[in-house]
């Protein structure tokens, strides 16, 4: 059996290769996302750039936080059906 | 996304080196065990005065002081008023803003004010969605704390009023503008995890101020602070400082560790993999320690499902957030691929790529004759 999946000859070199961590950084002097997001917000508005979080991006990252909860205080949860989120109707924009 | 996930295509575009774009960090990619530094390129903007920005701050908490603080760092921008329901915060934003400031309790002032182009909302979040609503039909630009919404069906009516005024509108799930989440969706869309299999996030917190236990003033009393207003459509309640200062802590005011925590997690996944959401959620959970009489557990679960888009496979995500971990605070958000893995922070991406092992070894060769083996 080893002598057969020798044969397939399943392991690449890249692939062995291309193993390992890699981390990327921000310098020590970033000014960090918080202020990236509100540089982004007044470029917006002074007509440079647009806006990625807007409200119909609001509606989807709170309104899926929001299923936990709905989810959280139904004390059948676990033997009902999951409430639908993503049945366009309740989302769409 | 057209770009093609295969190990071989990230390998290949890593190997190319140096990728510069503008404004945007540097690629540096390369093989593993390594550390890269990322890098912002800020535009040089000159500013007339028509570019300057007159901000206004409604809810001065802990948050609204954050983001203030935060705003007024980007040139050409002045704060001009803040509006808070309890009093101290109003001196305290004089002391941090200076004595010139416009001070009031009813935001409606600050709404009616032509000088005013931008608004801060960071209030409780049963507020935001009426405050969001009014400022935008204002004509002011509106950065409303997350999450955008308390109840679902809030949602369309804020779509639709910024619609309608055609005014800026972001929501502050602030991470996912920064280097981390920026270069996290590169990584993903480059195929350095291949496809999506798992999210898996968590949070633990071991402190009475990260269970949501603020502080509450000695001067707090009827006339420091305008409960009924803060009440606005929530039911009828006595006063009470409690309430008012931790609001966290009630579903009539607040949204529990899912609108607080989860919805940032929810803001970078999305971004990142350019998703519109999950189709269905399973949570669990209690009140297991900080019995000061909330209503909103403080461990808590969940489970939820993302069907195959044209930007992601069908996965599933994990969150737990657990605000009595002996265990000590700390917290995780990783992407987990079919090829990779990525720790994502704001300041930093950690990829993990692993070999996928098969060929099959002695753990299960023991159970074939030698000769087999």
């Amino acid at each position: 059996m080893a002598k057969a999946y020798a044969a397939m000859d399943l392991e690449m070199r890249s692939d062995v290769l291309a193993t390992g961590e890699t981390v990327w950084k921000a310098p020590y002097d970033y000014k960090g996302g918080h202020y990236d997001h509100f540089l982004t917000f007044f470029n917006a508005i002074r007509g440079q750039g647009t806006i990625v979080q807007d409200p119909s991006f609001g509606l989807r990252a709170g309104g899926a936080a929001l299923l936990a909860n709905s989810n959280l205080s139904n004390e059948k949860r676990a033997h009902q059906h999951p409430f639908c989120f993503i049945n366009n109707n309740l989302i769409k924009s | 996304m057209k770009k093609n996930k295969s190990r071989r295509s990230f390998i290949k575009k890593a190997a190319l080196g140096t990728a510069a774009f503008g404004g945007a960090p540097y690629i540096i990619a390369s093989k593993g065990n390594k550390e890269i530094l990322l890098k912002r390129e800020y535009l040089l903007q000159e500013h007339t005065a028509n570019d300057n920005i007159n901000l206004a701050l409604i809810g001065s908490g802990i948050q609204g002081i954050y983001d203030t603080s935060t705003a007024l760092k980007v040139a050409g921008v002045k704060l001009v008023a803040v509006c808070d329901l309890y009093s101290g915060r109003l001196a305290r934003a004089k002391e941090l803003w200076g004595n010139d400031l416009f001070t009031t309790r009813d935001y409606r002032e600050i709404l009616s004010r032509k000088d005013v182009d931008a608004v801060i909302v960071a209030t409780p979040d049963h507020w935001h969605k009426k405050i969001t609503i009014d400022a935008l039909n204002a004509g002011k630009a509106v950065y409303c704390e997350k999450p955008m919404i308390q109840k679902f069906e809030e949602g369309a009516q804020i779509i639709e009023a910024q619609k309608r005024s055609k005014a800026i509108c972001q929501i502050g799930s602030q991470g996912m503008s920064s280097l981390g989440n920026e270069k996290a969706k590169q990584l993903y869309e480059d195929g350095a995890i291949g496809d999506m299999v798992l999210l898996d996030m968590y949070n633990d917190r071991y402190s009475s101020e990260g269970a949501w236990q603020y502080p509450i003033p000695a001067d707090a009393n009827p006339q420091t602070v305008d409960f009924d207003t803060f009440l606005g459509n929530a039911p009828k309640h006595a006063f009470d400082t409690t309430r008012f200062f931790r609001w966290r802590n009630y579903k009539d005011y607040g949204t529990g560790v899912a609108g607080d925590l989860f919805v940032h997690a929810f803001s970078t996944l999305h971004y990142i993999l350019d998703s519109k959401g999950p189709n269905r959620a399973l949570s669990t959970g209690g009140l297991r320690y900080w019995n000061d009489g909330r209503d909103v557990p403080d461990v808590t679960l969940t489970f939820y499902d993302y069907s195959k888009t044209d930007t992601h496979a069908a996965f599933n995500a994990s969150f737990r957030v657990n605000f009595i971990a002996g265990s000590g605070d700390g917290g995780g958000f990783r992407l987990i691929g079919t090829e990779g893995a990525m720790e994502v922070g704001q300041n930093s991406v950690t990829l993990i790529r692993s070999k996928l092992g098969k060929i099959p070894s002695n753990y299960s060769m023991i159970a074939y004759t030698e000769a087999e083996q």
